[in-house]
């Protein structure tokens, strides 16, 4: 293939996602390259806007009265005092500012601290260093857990701990995964994952590469620890993407998505 | 025609007064002004509501998707970069893939006629949306005419329905290979009539 026609391939796979031609792992693979190549995501956004044309023939129509109160009084429900609103942001947060893993600690200092003063320093220390291990990542903190007293002087454990946002295309976090390699086990909290009459949602981890394999179904509102066997921890070495299809009531027969891929991630160290 | 021409610089200079207001209105939304967001409201809301309504043909669910787009605005608004898209074009395209979605979850597809679609009238005498855009438009659609029929009508199918390539072929009553292999090579050949 000349450089010309690699060229005129990649526009094209550009143009496809941008149209939404695509679908099942063609989707996947563009989505991925989207987010991990600017170049492609140039190419996208070029053809964005050179279909923007087609917006143009679309006459205004003013919406009901009322919709700005619907929109204000969902803004009001978003804006973060809500635990799980608050976990989808500082997921968010990790992937980019280190200023996310300070105010994590802050507030398990405050957590911890508000339950034993005596800890208070440690987790201090262990703040400024950035290098406080996450915790396990279930949506909110049970108040059960008594922080284990700390043998000095204890360097934090290293523990290959990797973490995906699943969002539609510009669209808010739906769920989040976060993936434990030395314990086996992936652990599921949606966010604004809602249900869809008809529909089962069916998570899936995507290697870099082969098929999608299935990790079961996931419900809107219920976390889920899925314990991976080691047959597919394979799966989750290099760089993995999880994604929820929303296929019909029972999942996938097939076993491969059959359905529409409504949000994805890829699992970046946290 | 002095007139027209300086008639036509004032239409562009508000056009570009208009991109400007609301690439600072979703820059202070993004710093989490409500105020800002309402700004782009009014500024928007008709055309994108008008985007939800072409594609969802349903008030209701034109109206839910019109909610979901603002409060996705509001989260995101610190994701655009005026350096790649217009906002218009930034926000039209979130209207079109929250309401293609909601289409898509409702698992059933209307009929689809591909040589319909073909045949949508433009609307290039009808100017209402400024020069600039205008110009586009009449650009784009200059350009589908010198495809074929069904390319420009498959192109059209995907841009308002969402509909992916085996969802075309089953319209056309295509092999997927040929359709896929007719919309590339319309694609390839908007591109160069774009580009010129």
């Amino acid at each position: 293939m000349t450089k010309r026609d690699d060229d005129d391939e990649d526009e094209l796979f550009a143009a496809e996602l941008a149209l939404r031609l695509l679908d099942g792992e063609a989707l996947l693979a563009a989505r991925a390259r989207q987010s991990a190549d600017p170049a492609f995501a140039a190419h996208v956004s070029v053809w964005q806007e050179r279909l923007a044309g087609f917006f143009d023939e679309v006459e205004p129509v003013e919406p009901g009265d009322g919709l700005w109160e619907r929109v204000a009084s969902a803004i009001e429900r978003y804006n973060p005092s809500e635990t799980v609103v608050v976990l989808t942001r500082r997921v968010g947060l990790w992937r980019g500012a280190a200023a996310a893993m300070t105010a994590l600690a802050a507030s398990l200092a405050l957590f911890i601290g508000l339950r034993d003063p005596t800890t208070i320093k440690e987790t201090q220390i262990v703040s400024r260093t950035r290098t406080v291990p996450i915790p396990t990542p279930v949506p909110v903190p049970t108040p059960t857990i008594t922080p284990a007293p700390v043998p000095e002087p204890t360097p934090p454990v290293s523990r290959d701990l990797r973490v995906a946002a699943l969002t539609p295309d510009d669209a808010p976090t739906m769920a989040v995964v976060s993936y434990d390699e030395a314990g086996r086990s992936l652990i599921f909290t949606p966010a604004t994952l809602t249900p869809v009459a008809g529909h089962s949602h069916q998570l899936w981890v995507v290697p870099a590469s082969g098929n999608p394999r299935s990790l079961g179904l996931v419900t809107p509102g219920a976390a889920r620890r899925i314990a991976i066997v080691d047959n597919l921890a394979t799966l989750f070495r290099g760089e993995a993407t999880v994604a929820i299809s929303a296929e019909r009531t029972g999942g996938s027969r097939s076993g491969l998505p059959e359905g529409p891929i409504v949000a994805k991630g890829t699992l970046r160290p946290v | 025609m002095v007139g027209a021409a300086s008639s036509a610089a004032v239409d562009r200079t508000s056009a570009d007064n208009d991109r400007l207001a609301l690439v600072r209105a979703l820059s202070s939304v993004a710093g989490g002004s409500e105020a800002a967001l309402r700004d782009v409201y009014s500024r928007t809301s008709a055309k994108l509501y008008g985007i939800c309504l072409r594609i969802l043909s349903d008030r209701q669910e034109a109206e839910d998707a019109l909610q979901d787009i603002f409060l996705t605005i509001w989260k995101r608004a610190g994701s655009y970069d005026a350096a790649r898209a217009s906002p218009v074009t930034w926000l039209a395209t979130i209207a079109r893939n929250r309401s293609i979605d909601r289409l898509r979850a409702r698992g059933s597809r209307p009929f689809v006629n591909l040589d319909a679609a073909a045949d949508v009238p433009d609307a290039r005498a009808d100017a209402v949306a400024g020069i600039e855009a205008a110009q586009d438009r009449d650009r784009l659609m200059n350009c589908l005419d010198t495809l074929e029929a069904r390319q420009a009508g498959a192109i059209r199918a995907s841009f308002f329905q969402g509909l992916t390539y085996s969802e075309l072929a089953e319209a056309g009553a295509v092999p997927l290979g040929t359709m896929k292999s007719w919309v590339r090579r319309g694609l390839l050949r908007l591109k160069a009539c774009l580009s010129e």
